[in-house]
Protein backbone atom coordinates (compact mmCIF):
# COMPACT_ATOMS: atom_id res chain seq x y z
CA UNK A 1 0.00 0.00 0.00
CA UNK A 2 2.76 2.38 1.06
CA UNK A 3 4.75 1.39 -2.03
CA UNK A 4 1.77 2.13 -4.26
CA UNK A 5 1.35 5.55 -2.69
CA UNK A 6 5.03 6.29 -3.10
CA UNK A 7 4.93 5.18 -6.74
CA UNK A 8 1.89 7.38 -7.39
CA UNK A 9 3.64 10.34 -5.78
CA UNK A 10 6.71 9.73 -7.95
CA UNK A 11 4.57 9.54 -11.09
CA UNK A 12 2.81 12.77 -10.09
CA UNK A 13 6.09 14.57 -9.51
CA UNK A 14 7.44 13.24 -12.81
CA UNK A 15 4.41 14.46 -14.72
CA UNK A 16 4.68 17.89 -13.14
CA UNK A 17 8.40 17.94 -13.98
CA UNK A 18 7.65 16.95 -17.58
CA UNK A 19 5.01 19.63 -17.88
CA UNK A 20 7.39 22.16 -16.32
CA UNK A 21 10.03 21.24 -18.86
CA UNK A 22 7.51 21.60 -21.67
CA UNK A 23 6.87 25.23 -20.84
CA UNK A 24 10.41 26.24 -19.96
CA UNK A 25 10.99 27.69 -23.40
CA UNK A 26 8.07 30.04 -22.93
CA UNK A 27 8.51 30.74 -19.25
CA UNK A 28 12.09 31.94 -19.13
CA UNK A 29 10.87 35.40 -18.27
CA UNK A 30 7.99 34.20 -16.11
CA UNK A 31 8.02 34.59 -12.38
CA UNK A 32 8.93 31.15 -10.90
CA UNK A 33 5.69 31.18 -8.94
CA UNK A 34 3.72 31.72 -12.16
CA UNK A 35 5.72 29.06 -14.00
CA UNK A 36 5.03 26.55 -11.22
CA UNK A 37 1.31 27.37 -11.28
CA UNK A 38 1.25 26.91 -15.03
CA UNK A 39 3.08 23.59 -14.80
CA UNK A 40 0.57 22.30 -12.24
CA UNK A 41 -2.37 23.36 -14.38
CA UNK A 42 -0.91 21.77 -17.50
CA UNK A 43 -0.26 18.52 -15.63
CA UNK A 44 -3.83 18.53 -14.34
CA UNK A 45 -5.14 19.19 -17.84
CA UNK A 46 -3.21 16.15 -19.09
CA UNK A 47 -4.93 14.02 -16.44
CA UNK A 48 -8.29 15.55 -17.34
CA UNK A 49 -7.68 14.84 -21.03
CA UNK A 50 -6.82 11.19 -20.36
CA UNK A 51 -9.91 10.78 -18.21
CA UNK A 52 -12.06 12.22 -21.01
CA UNK A 53 -10.47 9.81 -23.51
CA UNK A 54 -11.27 6.86 -21.21
CA UNK A 55 -14.85 8.03 -20.72
CA UNK A 56 -15.38 8.56 -24.43
CA UNK A 57 -13.89 5.15 -25.22
CA UNK A 58 -16.40 3.65 -22.82
CA UNK A 59 -19.21 5.15 -24.92
CA UNK A 60 -18.06 3.26 -28.03
CA UNK A 61 -20.89 0.70 -28.23
CA UNK A 62 -23.62 3.28 -27.60
CA UNK A 63 -22.00 5.63 -30.10
CA UNK A 64 -21.99 2.94 -32.80
CA UNK A 65 -25.70 2.46 -32.19
CA UNK A 66 -26.27 6.24 -32.37
CA UNK A 67 -24.42 6.40 -35.69
CA UNK A 68 -26.47 3.50 -37.10
CA UNK A 69 -29.65 5.31 -36.03
CA UNK A 70 -28.33 8.51 -37.63
CA UNK A 71 -27.65 6.65 -40.89
CA UNK A 72 -31.21 5.31 -40.79
CA UNK A 73 -32.70 8.78 -40.23
CA UNK A 74 -30.77 10.48 -43.03
CA UNK A 75 -32.06 7.84 -45.46
CA UNK A 76 -35.67 8.33 -44.38
CA UNK A 77 -36.09 11.83 -42.97
CA UNK A 78 -33.07 13.37 -44.67
CA UNK A 79 -29.69 14.91 -43.95
CA UNK A 80 -29.63 18.60 -42.85
CA UNK A 81 -27.87 20.51 -45.64
CA UNK A 82 -28.85 24.11 -44.75
CA UNK A 83 -31.32 25.61 -42.29
CA UNK A 84 -34.52 23.57 -42.73
CA UNK A 85 -33.44 22.02 -46.05
CA UNK A 86 -32.85 18.28 -46.12
CA UNK A 87 -31.76 15.69 -48.62
CA UNK A 88 -32.49 11.99 -48.42
CA UNK A 89 -29.27 10.02 -48.65
CA UNK A 90 -29.13 6.87 -50.77
CA UNK A 91 -28.10 3.64 -49.10
CA UNK A 92 -25.12 3.47 -51.46
CA UNK A 93 -23.79 6.75 -50.00
CA UNK A 94 -23.69 5.46 -46.43
CA UNK A 95 -20.14 4.61 -45.40
CA UNK A 96 -19.63 1.29 -43.60
CA UNK A 97 -18.64 1.55 -39.95
CA UNK A 98 -15.04 0.62 -39.28
CA UNK A 99 -14.26 -2.57 -37.39
CA UNK A 100 -11.94 -0.73 -35.06
CA UNK A 101 -12.65 1.98 -32.52
CA UNK A 102 -14.20 5.24 -33.69
CA UNK A 103 -11.99 7.95 -32.29
CA UNK A 104 -13.74 11.15 -31.22
CA UNK A 105 -11.22 12.89 -28.93
CA UNK A 106 -8.04 14.13 -30.68
CA UNK B 1 1.35 22.72 -27.77
CA UNK B 2 -1.93 24.62 -27.91
CA UNK B 3 -4.97 23.64 -25.88
CA UNK B 4 -5.92 19.98 -25.66
CA UNK B 5 -9.19 18.75 -27.08
CA UNK B 6 -11.24 18.97 -23.88
CA UNK B 7 -14.66 17.56 -24.73
CA UNK B 8 -16.80 16.99 -22.83
CA UNK B 9 -15.94 18.33 -19.38
CA UNK B 10 -18.44 19.27 -16.67
CA UNK B 11 -17.21 21.82 -14.14
CA UNK B 12 -19.82 20.65 -11.60
CA UNK B 13 -17.70 17.51 -11.19
CA UNK B 14 -14.69 19.32 -9.69
CA UNK B 15 -14.28 21.68 -6.70
CA UNK B 16 -13.15 25.31 -6.83
CA UNK B 17 -9.46 25.96 -6.08
CA UNK B 18 -8.00 29.04 -4.44
CA UNK B 19 -6.32 31.38 -6.92
CA UNK B 20 -2.68 31.63 -5.88
CA UNK B 21 -1.16 33.59 -8.74
CA UNK B 22 0.65 36.77 -7.69
CA UNK B 23 -1.48 39.91 -7.65
CA UNK B 24 -4.85 38.21 -7.21
CA UNK B 25 -6.52 38.87 -3.88
CA UNK B 26 -7.92 36.29 -1.49
CA UNK B 27 -11.55 35.41 -2.08
CA UNK B 28 -11.02 34.34 -5.69
CA UNK B 29 -11.49 30.67 -6.57
CA UNK B 30 -11.46 28.92 -9.94
CA UNK B 31 -12.00 25.75 -11.90
CA UNK B 32 -9.69 25.41 -14.88
CA UNK B 33 -11.63 24.43 -17.99
CA UNK B 34 -8.79 24.49 -20.52
CA UNK B 35 -5.33 26.01 -20.78
CA UNK B 36 -2.82 26.57 -23.58
CA UNK B 37 0.41 24.87 -22.58
CA UNK B 38 2.53 27.34 -24.56
CA UNK B 39 1.02 30.69 -23.73
CA UNK B 40 -0.94 30.07 -20.53
CA UNK B 41 -4.12 31.42 -22.17
CA UNK B 42 -7.02 29.77 -20.41
CA UNK B 43 -10.72 29.60 -19.67
CA UNK B 44 -11.91 29.27 -16.09
CA UNK B 45 -15.11 29.22 -14.09
CA UNK B 46 -14.40 31.72 -11.33
CA UNK B 47 -16.03 32.41 -7.99
CA UNK B 48 -15.54 35.71 -6.19
CA UNK B 49 -16.59 35.28 -2.58
CA UNK B 50 -18.87 37.82 -0.88
CA UNK B 51 -16.75 40.83 0.09
CA UNK B 52 -14.18 40.24 -2.67
CA UNK B 53 -12.73 43.39 -4.22
CA UNK B 54 -9.91 44.36 -6.52
CA UNK B 55 -8.46 47.77 -7.36
CA UNK B 56 -8.44 49.35 -10.83
CA UNK B 57 -6.21 47.06 -12.88
CA UNK B 58 -4.79 46.04 -16.23
CA UNK B 59 -3.75 42.62 -17.53
CA UNK B 60 -0.96 41.41 -19.77
CA UNK B 61 -3.59 39.53 -21.73
CA UNK B 62 -6.80 40.36 -23.54
CA UNK B 63 -9.62 38.93 -21.44
CA UNK B 64 -13.35 38.24 -21.50
CA UNK B 65 -15.76 38.08 -18.58
CA UNK B 66 -19.32 36.69 -18.56
CA UNK B 67 -21.32 36.81 -15.33
CA UNK B 68 -23.02 33.45 -14.67
CA UNK B 69 -24.67 34.12 -11.30
CA UNK B 70 -24.62 36.73 -8.53
CA UNK B 71 -23.42 40.24 -9.25
CA UNK B 72 -20.53 42.65 -8.79
CA UNK B 73 -19.94 46.36 -9.20
CA UNK B 74 -17.36 47.48 -11.73
CA UNK B 75 -16.89 51.19 -11.21
CA UNK B 76 -20.46 52.46 -11.16
CA UNK B 77 -21.89 49.61 -13.26
CA UNK B 78 -23.81 46.74 -11.71
CA UNK B 79 -22.83 43.55 -13.51
CA UNK B 80 -25.55 40.92 -13.20
CA UNK B 81 -25.92 37.48 -14.87
CA UNK B 82 -25.39 37.86 -18.60
CA UNK B 83 -23.13 40.91 -18.27
CA UNK B 84 -20.30 40.52 -20.78
CA UNK B 85 -17.02 42.42 -20.96
CA UNK B 86 -14.24 42.17 -23.56
CA UNK B 87 -11.06 43.86 -22.35
CA UNK B 88 -8.15 44.41 -24.77
CA UNK B 89 -4.69 43.89 -23.34
CA UNK B 90 -3.53 46.79 -21.21
CA UNK B 91 -6.93 48.50 -20.92
CA UNK B 92 -7.64 49.52 -17.33
CA UNK B 93 -10.74 48.13 -15.65
CA UNK B 94 -12.32 50.13 -12.81
CA UNK B 95 -12.33 48.82 -9.25
CA UNK B 96 -14.44 45.72 -8.74
CA UNK B 97 -16.32 44.62 -5.64
CA UNK B 98 -19.02 42.11 -4.86
CA UNK B 99 -21.07 42.13 -1.70
CA UNK B 100 -22.68 38.71 -1.93
CA UNK B 101 -20.35 36.96 -4.33
CA UNK B 102 -20.72 35.83 -7.93
CA UNK B 103 -19.63 33.25 -10.46
CA UNK B 104 -18.14 34.09 -13.85
CA UNK B 105 -16.60 32.69 -16.95
CA UNK B 106 -13.17 34.31 -17.14
CA UNK B 107 -11.06 33.92 -20.27
CA UNK B 108 -7.48 35.07 -20.75
CA UNK B 109 -6.87 34.94 -24.48
CA UNK B 110 -3.14 35.42 -24.99
CA UNK B 111 -1.31 34.68 -21.75
CA UNK B 112 -1.78 33.27 -18.25
CA UNK B 113 -4.00 35.21 -15.83
CA UNK B 114 -2.38 38.40 -14.61
CA UNK B 115 -3.46 41.50 -12.78
CA UNK B 116 -1.50 44.71 -12.33
CA UNK B 117 -2.90 47.52 -10.22
CA UNK B 118 -3.36 50.56 -12.46
CA UNK B 119 -6.06 53.15 -13.07
CA UNK B 120 -4.50 54.09 -16.40
CA UNK B 121 -4.25 52.20 -19.68
CA UNK B 122 -0.90 50.77 -20.71
CA UNK B 123 0.84 52.54 -23.58
CA UNK B 124 -0.75 51.56 -26.89
CA UNK B 125 -3.73 49.83 -25.29
CA UNK B 126 -6.78 49.72 -27.54
CA UNK B 127 -9.49 51.31 -25.37
CA UNK B 128 -11.79 51.56 -28.40
CA UNK B 129 -11.88 47.77 -28.41
CA UNK B 130 -13.45 47.58 -24.95
CA UNK B 131 -16.90 45.94 -25.07
CA UNK B 132 -19.23 46.06 -22.11
CA UNK B 133 -22.89 45.05 -22.42
CA UNK B 134 -25.73 43.20 -20.83
CA UNK B 135 -26.22 40.26 -23.15
CA UNK B 136 -29.52 39.08 -21.64
CA UNK B 137 -31.31 42.45 -21.60
CA UNK B 138 -29.68 44.64 -24.25
CA UNK B 139 -29.69 42.40 -27.32
CA UNK B 140 -32.30 40.47 -29.31
CA UNK B 141 -31.80 36.86 -30.38
CA UNK B 142 -30.87 36.50 -34.03
CA UNK B 143 -31.20 33.73 -36.58
CA UNK B 144 -27.62 32.72 -37.50
CA UNK B 145 -26.61 34.10 -40.87
CA UNK B 146 -24.01 31.43 -41.48
CA UNK B 147 -24.21 29.49 -44.75
CA UNK B 148 -24.84 26.66 -44.60
CA UNK B 149 -26.86 27.28 -41.46
CA UNK B 150 -27.94 25.23 -38.50
CA UNK B 151 -31.49 23.88 -38.35
CA UNK B 152 -34.21 26.33 -37.26
CA UNK B 153 -34.37 26.48 -33.47
CA UNK B 154 -30.81 27.60 -32.84
CA UNK B 155 -30.46 31.36 -32.17
CA UNK B 156 -27.46 33.53 -31.33
CA UNK B 157 -26.41 36.89 -29.90
CA UNK B 158 -23.01 38.06 -31.09
CA UNK B 159 -21.20 39.73 -28.20
CA UNK B 160 -17.82 40.38 -29.78
CA UNK B 161 -16.56 40.14 -33.36
CA UNK B 162 -12.96 40.47 -34.50
CA UNK B 163 -13.14 42.23 -37.85
CA UNK B 164 -9.72 40.98 -38.92
CA UNK B 165 -9.95 37.27 -38.04
CA UNK B 166 -13.76 36.93 -37.82
CA UNK B 167 -13.31 35.21 -34.46
CA UNK B 168 -16.37 35.86 -32.36
CA UNK B 169 -17.94 35.34 -28.95
CA UNK B 170 -21.64 34.68 -28.66
CA UNK B 171 -24.55 33.42 -26.66
CA UNK B 172 -26.55 30.67 -28.28
CA UNK B 173 -29.72 28.86 -27.47
CA UNK B 174 -31.21 25.65 -28.74
CA UNK B 175 -34.98 25.45 -28.43
CA UNK B 176 -36.68 22.52 -26.77
CA UNK B 177 -36.96 19.78 -29.37
CA UNK B 178 -34.05 21.05 -31.47
CA UNK B 179 -32.65 18.40 -33.80
CA UNK B 180 -30.00 18.60 -36.51
CA UNK B 181 -29.11 15.54 -38.54
CA UNK B 182 -25.66 16.18 -39.87
CA UNK B 183 -22.06 16.08 -38.73
CA UNK B 184 -20.17 19.36 -38.62
CA UNK B 185 -16.59 20.57 -38.37
CA UNK B 186 -14.97 23.99 -38.67
CA UNK B 187 -11.70 25.55 -39.83
CA UNK B 188 -11.39 27.21 -36.43
CA UNK B 189 -11.24 26.11 -32.81
CA UNK B 190 -14.55 26.30 -30.99
CA UNK B 191 -15.30 26.61 -27.30
CA UNK B 192 -18.59 26.51 -25.40
CA UNK B 193 -19.98 26.47 -21.88
CA UNK B 194 -23.52 25.46 -20.97
CA UNK B 195 -25.02 28.13 -18.74
CA UNK B 196 -28.21 26.12 -18.47
CA UNK B 197 -29.63 22.99 -20.04
CA UNK B 198 -28.52 19.77 -21.66
CA UNK B 199 -27.79 19.08 -25.30
CA UNK B 200 -26.61 15.90 -27.01
CA UNK B 201 -24.01 15.19 -29.67
CA UNK B 202 -23.59 11.84 -31.37
CA UNK B 203 -19.87 11.63 -30.56
CA UNK B 204 -19.90 12.81 -26.95
CA UNK B 205 -23.35 12.12 -25.50
CA UNK B 206 -25.06 14.59 -23.18
CA UNK B 207 -23.54 17.94 -22.21
CA UNK B 208 -25.42 19.24 -19.14
CA UNK B 209 -25.46 22.56 -17.25
CA UNK B 210 -21.82 23.39 -16.48
CA UNK B 211 -20.73 21.34 -19.49
CA UNK B 212 -17.77 22.67 -21.46
CA UNK B 213 -15.66 21.93 -24.49
CA UNK B 214 -12.60 23.31 -26.22
CA UNK B 215 -12.51 21.72 -29.65
CA UNK B 216 -9.58 22.23 -32.06
CA UNK B 217 -10.34 22.66 -35.79
CA UNK B 218 -11.64 19.90 -38.09
CA UNK B 219 -13.04 17.62 -35.38
CA UNK B 220 -16.41 15.99 -36.07
CA UNK B 221 -19.37 16.94 -33.89
CA UNK B 222 -23.05 16.17 -34.44
CA UNK B 223 -25.70 15.01 -35.05
CA UNK B 224 -27.24 17.32 -32.46
CA UNK B 225 -30.32 17.22 -30.25
CA UNK B 226 -31.73 19.20 -27.36
CA UNK B 227 -34.82 17.93 -25.57
CA UNK B 228 -35.62 20.73 -23.13
CA UNK B 229 -33.68 23.78 -24.34
CA UNK B 230 -30.17 25.11 -23.68
CA UNK B 231 -28.54 28.49 -23.06
CA UNK B 232 -24.81 28.56 -23.70
CA UNK B 233 -21.81 30.80 -24.33
CA UNK B 234 -19.51 30.07 -27.26
CA UNK B 235 -16.36 31.39 -28.92
CA UNK B 236 -14.26 30.72 -31.99
CA UNK B 237 -10.73 31.78 -32.86
CA UNK B 238 -11.55 32.39 -36.52
CA UNK B 239 -14.35 32.41 -39.07
CA UNK B 240 -16.99 29.81 -38.31
CA UNK B 241 -17.87 27.94 -41.48
CA UNK B 242 -20.13 24.92 -41.12
CA UNK B 243 -18.64 22.03 -43.06
CA UNK B 244 -21.58 19.64 -42.99
CA UNK B 245 -21.35 15.97 -43.95
CA UNK B 246 -22.69 12.61 -42.83
CA UNK B 247 -19.62 10.36 -42.64
CA UNK B 248 -19.58 9.10 -39.06
CA UNK B 249 -15.88 8.45 -38.54
CA UNK B 250 -13.64 10.78 -40.54
CA UNK B 251 -10.41 12.08 -38.98
CA UNK B 252 -9.39 15.74 -38.57
CA UNK B 253 -6.77 15.23 -41.32
CA UNK B 254 -9.41 13.91 -43.72
CA UNK B 255 -11.75 16.75 -42.81
CA UNK B 256 -9.01 19.30 -43.46
CA UNK B 257 -8.39 17.78 -46.90
CA UNK B 258 -12.12 17.92 -47.59
CA UNK B 259 -12.24 21.57 -46.49
CA UNK B 260 -9.45 22.39 -48.95
CA UNK B 261 -11.31 20.53 -51.70
CA UNK B 262 -14.44 22.50 -50.90
CA UNK B 263 -12.42 25.71 -51.16
CA UNK B 264 -11.49 24.64 -54.68
CA UNK B 265 -15.13 24.15 -55.66
CA UNK B 266 -16.42 27.32 -53.98
CA UNK B 267 -13.56 29.83 -54.44
CA UNK B 268 -11.59 28.36 -57.32
CA UNK B 269 -9.69 31.52 -58.25
CA UNK B 270 -8.57 32.15 -54.69
CA UNK B 271 -7.62 28.50 -54.28
CA UNK B 272 -5.49 28.55 -57.41
CA UNK B 273 -3.84 31.80 -56.43
CA UNK B 274 -2.95 30.51 -52.96
CA UNK B 275 -1.66 27.29 -54.44
CA UNK B 276 0.44 29.00 -57.12
CA UNK B 277 4.11 28.86 -56.16
CA UNK B 278 3.07 27.46 -52.79
CA UNK B 279 2.06 30.97 -51.91
CA UNK B 280 0.65 30.37 -48.48
CA UNK B 281 1.31 33.77 -46.93
CA UNK B 282 -0.91 36.27 -48.72
CA UNK B 283 -1.04 39.89 -47.68
CA UNK B 284 -3.75 42.54 -47.84
CA UNK B 285 -4.04 46.31 -47.97
CA UNK B 286 -5.15 46.57 -44.36
CA UNK B 287 -3.05 43.82 -42.78
CA UNK B 288 0.50 43.82 -41.59
CA UNK B 289 2.66 41.98 -44.09
CA UNK B 290 4.38 39.34 -42.04
CA UNK B 291 6.53 36.57 -43.38
CA UNK B 292 7.35 33.70 -41.09
CA UNK B 293 10.12 32.39 -43.26
CA UNK B 294 13.58 33.40 -44.33
CA UNK B 295 14.53 33.91 -47.95
CA UNK B 296 18.15 33.32 -47.05
CA UNK B 297 19.32 36.80 -47.95
CA UNK B 298 19.35 38.34 -44.54
CA UNK B 299 16.23 40.44 -44.30
CA UNK B 300 12.62 40.25 -43.35
CA UNK B 301 9.73 41.98 -45.03
CA UNK B 302 8.83 44.15 -42.08
CA UNK B 303 5.46 45.77 -41.63
CA UNK B 304 3.36 47.16 -44.41
CA UNK B 305 1.51 50.00 -42.77
CA UNK B 306 4.36 52.39 -43.35
CA UNK B 307 4.88 51.22 -46.89
CA UNK B 308 3.44 52.50 -50.07
CA UNK B 309 0.36 50.41 -50.77
CA UNK B 310 0.88 50.38 -54.52
CA UNK B 311 4.35 49.00 -54.12
CA UNK B 312 3.01 46.45 -51.66
CA UNK B 313 0.39 45.24 -54.07
CA UNK B 314 2.97 44.97 -56.81
CA UNK B 315 5.08 43.02 -54.37
CA UNK B 316 2.19 40.68 -53.57
CA UNK B 317 1.47 40.13 -57.25
CA UNK B 318 5.14 39.53 -57.96
CA UNK B 319 5.22 37.00 -55.16
CA UNK B 320 2.09 35.31 -56.43
CA UNK B 321 3.42 34.91 -59.92
CA UNK B 322 7.00 34.18 -59.01
CA UNK B 323 8.19 37.34 -60.73
CA UNK B 324 11.51 39.04 -60.00
CA UNK B 325 11.10 41.76 -57.37
CA UNK B 326 12.86 43.46 -54.51
CA UNK B 327 11.90 44.45 -50.99
CA UNK B 328 12.99 48.05 -51.17
CA UNK B 329 16.55 47.26 -50.30
CA UNK B 330 17.69 47.05 -53.90
CA UNK B 331 18.25 43.31 -53.63
CA UNK B 332 16.16 42.18 -56.55
CA UNK B 333 15.54 38.47 -56.68
CA UNK B 334 13.21 35.77 -57.80
CA UNK B 335 12.15 33.03 -55.49
CA UNK B 336 9.69 30.21 -55.56
CA UNK B 337 8.13 28.89 -52.41
CA UNK B 338 7.31 25.79 -54.40
CA UNK B 339 4.84 23.09 -53.52
CA UNK B 340 7.48 21.16 -51.57
CA UNK B 341 8.32 24.10 -49.36
CA UNK B 342 4.80 25.43 -49.09
CA UNK B 343 3.13 22.12 -48.43
CA UNK B 344 2.30 21.49 -44.81
CA UNK B 345 3.55 18.36 -43.10
CA UNK B 346 1.45 16.42 -40.65
CA UNK B 347 2.14 15.33 -37.14
CA UNK B 348 1.25 11.99 -35.57
CA UNK B 349 -2.29 13.16 -34.92
CA UNK B 350 -2.69 13.96 -38.59
CA UNK B 351 -2.89 17.70 -38.07
CA UNK B 352 -1.16 20.09 -40.40
CA UNK B 353 1.84 21.95 -38.98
Amino acid sequence: MAQTKARKATVKKASVRAATKAVVADTRRRDPEVAAWLAREIAEQEKRYKKIVREMDALEQRRRRWIMEFYERIQTRGYSIHAGLRRKVAASEIPPLPKGKIRVVW
Amino acid sequence: MPRRHIEPFVDRDVPFKRMTLPGFRSGMHYKMLSIDADTGACTMTVQWDGGYSQPPSISNSELEILVLSGSFKMGDKLCRPGYYTFVPKGVSLPAIETQRGCQLLLMYNHAEPSIIESDQDATGANRAGLVSLHSYDDMPWQVPTLFPATEPGCLIKILHFDERTHAFSFLYTMNAGFWQDNISYHDCAEEAYHIWGTSWMMQFGNLPTGGYFWRPPYINHGAFACEKGTLAFGRTDGELYNHFHFHGHTTPAENQERAAARLLSRKPDLYKWVLSNGHNHPTAFDDDHHHEHDHGHGHSHGESKKKDKGKEMAHAVAHAHGLPHDHGDGNGHQHDHGPEEGRKTRDKRGRAR
